[in-house]
């Protein structure tokens, strides 16, 4: 078995951490700043729009050997000069493994169904439904985190795994998730 | 056999090797919602560009609303805006009253008359709320006026 070639480092320590928020609302984006601060977070950076998030991706991203890479990039779903989606799209088809593989987080107010299909679709990795709050902001980022997904490339798509894996049922306990389960997770979106 | 076209690449742990593993403690995220809430960011100017949007979306939809799609989008997408801005700043009740909004709309397949006179009540409800400083769950007249768009909304049929 080879052995990891990193050792972990003790469990959360997200001063190391670097985030790019795209938001096009500079209110929008300084809440989400001094949030995803007090989580630990020090390096954040801001970026008023789609194109300004791609020239920063670039910036940190493009040198492989870079010790400041970018570790994910939350943006917002509409913005001018590109939008998220547009953006993840542009991330994805990068030639470049440390940025077409970048974890992605897309935020929005639409409804959660839709925002969840597109975000599913253009290959991001989680979705977030505006209003935001400090519990949904730290789901997102820890489940990045946590539960990394293998990235699938087809033909016609780049990006994470879009089937979630599921729970084999076992014996007569069909319901893998309890209704008040079911409601949370509805919640978290 | 016909080669598989898709590719599984396997699921990196780069950033569990650069940032652990495990959980937030619950007191870094109260604090980080507590920076939140205690932003002392007013929404009243914020939405302003939102609301203007939503006005000129209404007046042009009243002219001319044979596109569905371009009359739809131009309505939702500065009430999705505001639905999002004011939840993040203490307005529970225009959040709220937005989303539920927004899922109505997302059940009109052609717009009419009485889908944009919902929208420019909206408009002027949210108009209403922000001058008179109704934040939070907007109280005891944020429900009222909350049951009472639902109402609307369950009502609704559309114009043959």
């Amino acid at each position: 078995m080879n052995a990891p070639k990193q050792k972990q480092k003790d469990p959360y320590s997200l001063k190391s951490f670097r985030v790019l928020v795209a938001d096009d609302y500079p209110f929008m984006a300084d809440l989400m700043t001094s949030m995803i601060r007090e989580l630990g977070v020090e390096h954040i950076l801001l970026a008023n729009s789609g194109a300004e998030a791609k020239e920063m991706v670039m910036m940190f991203n493009a040198d492989p050997g870079s010790p400041n890479h970018i570790d994910m990039v939350i943006t917002d779903w509409l913005m001018p000069g590109g939008d998220g989606d547009e953006l993840i799209r542009w991330i994805r088809d990068s030639k470049k493994d440390a940025i077409k593989f970048l974890p992605v987080v897309l935020c929005s107010a639409y409804t959660s169904e839709e925002i969840v299909t597109i975000a599913r679709d253009s290959g991001a990795n989680e979705a977030m439904v505006k209003p935001i709050s400090a519990k949904k902001m730290a789901d997102r980022i820890l489940h990045v985190i946590n539960h990394p997904r293998p990235f699938i490339k087809t033909p016609n798509f780049f990006g994470p795994d879009r089937r979630r894996r599921l729970e084999k049922y076992k014996g007569e306990e069909r319901r893998v998730m309890k209704p008040d389960e079911v409601k949370e997770t509805h919640e978290r979106l | 056999m016909a080669k598989s076209k898709s590719k599984k690449i396997k699921a990196s742990k780069e950033l569990q090797f650069k940032v652990g593993t495990g959980k937030i403690d619950e007191k870094v995220i109260k604090d980080a919602q507590k920076a939140l809430e205690d932003s002392k960011v007013d929404f009243a100017p914020l939405a302003r560009p939102d609301l203007n949007k939503l006005q000129k979306a209404i007046d042009a939809a009243r002219e001319d609303f044979s596109d569905s799609d371009a009359v739809m989008d131009s309505i939702k997408t500065p009430i999705m805006n505001l639905k999002a801005n004011a939840g993040s700043f203490d307005y529970e009740f225009v959040s709220n009253l937005t989303g539920m909004i927004l899922m109505f709309f997302e059940s009109v397949d052609k717009p009419d008359k009485k889908v944009i006179q919902i929208a420019d009540v909206l408009h002027k409800t949210i108009l209403l709320a922000l001058a008179y400083n109704m934040s939070g769950d907007g109280g005891k007249n944020g429900k009222i006026l909350f049951e009472t768009f639902e109402q609307i909304c369950k009502k609704y049929k559309p114009s043959t």
